[in-house]
């Protein structure tokens, strides 16, 4: 759960930097281009957004609901 | 539940992140540009101990908990991305399963070279299978004392730069995921084909590549775990992995958060700083919202691991 949540928070939050700084957010001479570059695969690999809900699913299925 | 960092882990913080800074901070961009994060880079992190995380120290590694290793993890991604994925992949599915699974011969003979200076790289998705990782084509046929492999690998992290590949193929034709069996392959092994590094969008410092295994003999004594064990250690290393990339991704955020909080501070805009603008404001607080509840997340993944509990 935490994988998927922060993957998917650092795209959320790179592509928010880039917004804050405009034009200058797109250009190499920042570094938040690099970040937003470099944040996407973070939701594919070692098992994708899709495979952790899976999981998830699959195990809250099985278990129950855990309070 | 107490999510504190001890001195000892506030300590190890700091000096990875007073490390990282000094020494990669200005050379992390250009690992982007030039798609190569040098050698000597994981060297200095080597000195530190920082290839033997999850490896305890009788057996030369430092021996890091879980909480301690995405402590670490997020600092290092902090400043190169590229470098936190070769490092989090090298401690978790490198170095750690041979650990784990590993009889005391395999131990003691690749365990020193992997805590001190050689990465280790994880050789399970095929070109045309990922998420379905149970559908594995290449083949392990036994030969006598050895196995010959066939077959091909994709999206191989530390491909590169590896010492120790951890492949994965199949000992038996049907059986599905318990038909696959692990092997410890080392550089330079003859068959063992390396290709080119993939032409990536993000993570460019890190080299990603496919490999083919061309009648890859490989002896009896370095397939990892029985036979038809493969999958279950390739998952379970997998499940083991994933809070490092929670914490690879806190790293990323933090630094791209920390970039926009100064920029909206020094950049001017309608009459003043566009921090004081509440558009601007707004995203700064959700960034921070998204931060705070991602890092909740991950030590408490990290802690649920340290405490033995699934």
């Amino acid at each position: 759960m935490a994988k998927l949540y922060a993957s998917e928070a650092a795209t959320w939050v790179t592509h928010q930097a880039i917004q804050v700084h405009g034009g200058y957010g797109y250009v190499k001479e920042y570094a938040v281009e690099r970040y937003y570059r470099d944040a996407r695969v973070m939701e594919i690999y070692e098992g994708t957004s899709e495979i952790q809900r899976l999981v998830i699913a699959r195990s809250l299925l099985k278990d129950g609901v855990k309070l | 539940m107490n999510l504190d960092l001890t001195e000892d882990q506030v300590q190890i913080r700091d000096a990875v992140r007073e490390l990282c800074g000094r020494e990669f901070g200005a050379a992390a961009a250009s690992w982007d540009r030039e798609q190569v994060v040098p050698r000597s880079a994981i060297a200095t992190l080597a000195e530190q101990g920082f290839l033997g995380m999850a490896i305890p120290e009788e057996w030369g590694g430092v021996g890091y908990d879980s909480r301690t290793i995405t402590v670490v993890l997020e600092e290092i991604s902090r400043v190169s991305a590229a470098l936190g994925i070769m490092i989090a992949v090298h401690n978790s599915v490198g170095a750690l399963p041979v650990f784990r699974f590993g009889t005391d011969e395999q131990r003691k003979r690749f365990l020193p070279r992997l805590v001190s200076k050689e990465l280790g790289a994880f050789c399970l998705s095929e070109p045309a299978c990922g998420s379905d990782a149970a559908a594995l084509t290449s083949t392990a046929v036994r030969d006598g004392d050895r196995y010959v492999l066939n077959g091909a690998k994709n999206w191989v992290t530390n491909g590169e730069q590896a010492g120790v590949y951890l492949v994965f193929a199949r000992t038996t034709k049907d059986g599905g995921a318990k038909g696959i069996s692990a092997f410890i392959v080392e550089r330079g092994t003859p068959g063992l084909v390396l290709g080119k590094p993939e032409d990536k969008m993000g993570l460019r410092g890190s080299e990603t590549v496919g490999l083919t295994l061309e009648d890859l003999k490989v002896p009896v004594e370095q397939r990892l775990g029985a036979e038809g064990e493969g999958f279950s250690i390739a998952m379970s290393m997998l499940d083991a992995g994933r809070v490092g990339v929670a914490a690879q991704a806190l790293g990323v955020m933090r630094a791209a958060f920390e970039e926009a909080v100064k920029y909206a501070q020094q950049r001017q805009a309608f009459g003043g700083p566009i921090a004081k603008i509440q558009a601007i404001q707004f995203k700064l607080a959700e960034m921070e919202r998204r931060i705070q509840s991602a890092r909740l997340l991950t030590q408490k993944a990290a802690w649920l691991k340290d405490t033995d509990q699934p």
